[in-house]
């Protein structure tokens, strides 16, 4: 047999690089190694996310899933016909969790003990579904107090609010953990048909950073990885293009600071950004709204946000909205401001001293992040989801230019493509301005 | 964690040196810690001001657009405030963290104006005359209102500080580290300025520094600027009450999805010391990691909750289970989380869920000097204690608590303040 071909990528100026490999399992394997690091961080995970709300097979067939399908297989996964998953970790002392993104599911450990041991327990768990309808039962109970305790948290609803308004139909506009009515139809057989699809491992990636060697992740996998199906479910085609289906919502809640979130939709042409398009939309982001421009600094001394002020460029498969959230005194005013402001930013387009501080900064940030084992893992994660790798926010941004963010800038806004979601305090009647 | 070293600088300040090679940053945090005092609300709404105001100007950068341009041009080097307790100390934390020289794409120097930044911020802020800039006071005394006033919807900050007012109503532990909102209304720009200088004079101070350096550079240039100050640093005192004397039942209602519920504890302890390692041990049994009792029985046994965890206030003495549940089943979980308490009480578990505890505290605690921010941290509590024990040596003692000081550990917690925030449903606006 031939040796294991591990491909080295290296980044000279980080002075950083991992090893990947296409496993013989169809699995994707990602390493970086940490020397002086005394833990590691392992992550495991499939391109299979709260929008995927449908089966496609390769054959084109397609069957609806309840909402919230892929967080409650998650939570099922950790159960086993003898010792759960979070038995076998506690014998070992690491600290296991599991989370569902709109497009991801994945499992993680972290340990400084025992990595041998860990990397087979997750390997191993995350490959043996064992479903029963008993156990899918008592699940209901427990998301359900999970979904309830989201209902009660400001800036989730007024988030998820924000995306009903956006997308219609777009299913990013779902809650992750579905709605109690939805997960009562879930079934052991369902999630075993969800896990046969969507869990392939050639739709897999398995991410590890930290005191490690590439040796030892490769044992592990040879050992356990099971040969996969190579055919996992397509995700299929979402682009939105269509203006927002509504423009404004708002619902009272016990809260004492009104809170608001203005999205404004970027039409998409294709499903997927390239990296450099999500970083510089960002990065105009931090720019028009970020705490050195002007825009804050006169929303800050008019009242009009507090310290909780944020922007964020949100965007994934067939979807892109630039975010404006915080918490104001005088939400309508306060997301009119900003919307005027990033509407006429866009037409006279960033200055150069403004761009110039903003690529430093973000150049510095990448640099922070490579101290984090776990948010390497994770980038190592979403960058080979999105096509590209670890390195590549730092090589963007090394040679990017002032006309590269203007030419961007331009195509990120559009009048009518504007929503407003409230969350309002129960207490008084509705702030106006 | 070899390469630390603590040092004293002069009259209550001290200096942490953490070097560690494998980060590619610098970062350096600064604790001040003064007395919190029942009686003195606006002394505690003023020293709860200072972070937040010496943080977002200074003399040289007046205004926090400017600042926030010069942090920029240093790679986006982060500067945060915060306020907490420790006990019954207040905690004021200026932190900063930049990216090492060596990244820098245009060779500038960072490191060495992080240190220098941030003791700009310290002694030479936005003041003007004898009182801080008025227009920077009334920003930060709005930003703390609001930030008080956006706890009440943070349902689990919200009733985590609610239950410590309850429990603690006559001991300064339940006093608010923000402050009261009437006493933040009222402080003044010379308020402000009286503060900051007293904060100089009498608070105990810790630097820490997580860089590759030595830490020589650092230590020369705060010993130039405090050795000669006329320091007089307060005592930091806790009060400790080991035993509830009677129990509190509380019940508010909110318009929300879900009850929280909330337990509070005396732990026992008669200081931080006070068999502080069992009672650490015995907690994670109880209702730390998803191997715990409360996780085992209330959660995935009954369903009754998503969450439900104990946390040990080591430098008060007290534990908190926090769950959030549906209304109609508080009565059954506080009956069901009270259980498994007694279960412990009473013997009734195995040596081997003692061992599962005593190795996650212990692989997470080794794990801890993973970050900057991890390692910096783990010397927080130093600033009043003085201990700087490291992990492998907590590791040490966790292991050796036994079977019989985690039983005699559960049987000193007695049941304080019982607090639910109740769910009342109203339609939807």
């Amino acid at each position: 047999m031939n040796p294991p071909l591990w491909e080295t990528r290296k980044d000279d100026l980080l002075e950083e690089s991992f090893e990947r490999i296409k496993h013989s399992s169809g699995l994707e394997i990602q390493v970086l190694t940490k020397p002086g690091y005394s833990s590691c961080y392992a992550l495991f995970s499939t391109k299979y996310g709260s929008i995927d709300t449908a089966i496609t097979r390769q054959n084109g067939e397609v069957q609806i899933l309840p909402e919230g399908t892929a967080h409650f297989l998650e939570h099922k996964l950790f159960e086993s016909e003898d010792l759960d998953a979070f038995a076998r970790f506690a014998q070992t002392g690491a600290s296991a969790n599991a989370f569902t993104s709109f497009e991801v599911t994945a499992y993680e450990f972290s340990c400084a003990e025992h990595f041998e041991e860990n990397l087979e327990i997750l390997l191993d768990f995350v490959q043996s579904p064992y479903f029963t309808q008993a156990t899918v039962e008592k699940e209901q109970g427990i998301i359900g107090q999970e979904i309830r305790m989201y209902q009660d948290e400001p800036g989730w609803e007024v988030t998820f609010r924000l995306l009903r308004c956006l997308y219609d139909t777009h299913p990013v506009r779902i809650d992750i953990a579905g709605t109690e009515e939805s997960i009562a139809a879930i079934t052991a057989d369902l999630l075993h048909d969800c896990y046969r699809n969507f869990y392939d491992l050639n739709n897999m990636i398995l991410t590890i950073a930290g005191n490690v060697t590439k040796e030892t992740v490769l044992a592990a996998a040879d050992k356990l990885l099971k040969p996969a199906s190579g055919k996992p479910a397509v995700r299929r085609s979402m682009c939105d293009q269509k203006p927002p289906a509504q423009v404004r919502t708002s619902r009272k809640m016990a809260v004492a600071v009104p809170r608001f979130a203005l999205g404004i939709k970027e039409p998409l042409a294709r499903d997927e950004l390239s990296a450099k398009d999500k970083l510089v939309a960002s990065m105009a982001l931090d720019i028009l709204a970020g705490k050195s421009s002007a825009l804050y600094e006169s929303l800050l001394n008019d009242g009009l946000i507090n310290a909780g002020f944020g922007s964020e460029y949100f965007c994934g498969h067939g979807y892109a909205c630039s975010m404006f959230e915080g918490e104001s005194k005088r939400p309508e005013e306060a997301a009119a401001r900003i919307e005027a402001a990033v509407l006429q930013a866009a037409k006279e387009g960033i200055g150069e001293e403004d761009f110039l501080l903003a690529r430093k900064k973000y150049y510095g940030r990448v640099v922070m992040e490579f101290n984090d084992i776990e948010s390497l893992a994770r980038e190592m994660t979403e960058s080979y989801f999105g096509g590209g790798d670890l390195f590549e926010s730092a090589q963007i941004l090394r040679s990017l230019t002032l006309d590269d963010m203007n030419t961007r800038l331009a195509a990120m806004f559009r009048a009518d493509f504007a929503a407003l979601s409230l969350i309002l305090p129960i207490e008084t009647t509705e702030v106006t301005t | 964690m070899k390469d630390f070293s603590a040092m004293p600088v002069a009259s209550g300040v001290t200096f942490l040196n953490a070097r560690a090679d494998r980060f590619k940053t610098s970062l350096l945090v600064l604790q001040i810690a003064l007395p919190l005092r029942l009686g003195e609300g606006r002394q505690t709404a003023a020293n709860a001001l200072l972070p937040y105001l010496l943080h977002r100007s200074c003399a040289r950068f007046p205004t926090p657009r400017a600042m926030e341009r010069r942090l920029n041009d240093l790679y986006g080097a982060r500067l945060s405030a915060a306020v907490s307790k420790l006990g019954e100390t207040h905690l004021l934390t200026l932190q900063a963290t930049a990216i090492d020289d060596r990244f820098a794409l245009g060779g500038e120097t960072i490191t060495c104006g992080l240190l220098e930044l941030l003791l700009e911020l310290l002694l030479a802020p936005n003041l003007h005359g004898e009182a801080f800039a008025a227009d920077a006071v009334e920003l930060e005394k709005r930003l703390m209102l609001e930030r008080l006033e956006s706890e009440i919807g943070s349902k689990r900050t919200y009733v985590a500080r609610r239950i410590e007012a309850l429990m603690c109503s006559n001991e300064a532990y339940g006093l608010h580290p923000f402050g009261e909102a009437e006493n933040i209304a009222a402080l003044t720009p010379r308020d402000l300025a009286d503060a900051w200088r007293g904060m100089l004079k009498n608070s105990v101070m810790q630097f820490t520094l997580v860089s590759t350096s030595d830490g020589k550079d650092a230590f020369a240039a705060l010993q130039a600027r405090f050795a000669s100050m006329d320091r007089t640093p307060s005592a930091l005192q806790t009060q400790f009450i080991p035993t509830a004397a009677e129990q509190k039942y509380v019940r508010e209602e909110q318009t929300l999805e879900q009850a929280k519920l909330m337990l509070g504890f005396r732990a026992g302890m008669r200081d931080a010391w006070d068999h502080a390692d069992a009672a650490r041990v015995m907690l994670d049994l109880f209702g730390g990691g998803p191997y715990s009792k409360l996780f085992l029985n209330v959660r995935e046994k009954m369903s009754l909750c998503y969450y439900c965890r104990a946390t040990l206030h080591r430098y008060k003495g007290i534990v908190i289970v926090a769950s959030g549940v549906d209304s109609a089943k508080a009565e059954e979980a506080q009956t069901a989380i009270l259980a498994q308490l007694e279960d412990i009480k009473n013997g009734a578990f195995e040596q081997a869920d003692l061992d599962t505890s005593i190795r996650s505290l212990c692989d997470a605690i080794r794990s801890a000097g993973d970050t900057p921010e991890g390692l910096a941290g783990w010397y927080d509590s130093a600033v009043v204690t003085q201990d700087y024990a490291t992990p492998e040596e907590y590791c040490a003692r966790f292991s050796a608590v036994t079977r019989g000081e985690v039983i005699a550990a559960a049987n000193g917690m007695t049941l304080d303040t019982i607090y639910l925030l109740d769910a009342k449903k109203e339609v939807d606006a």
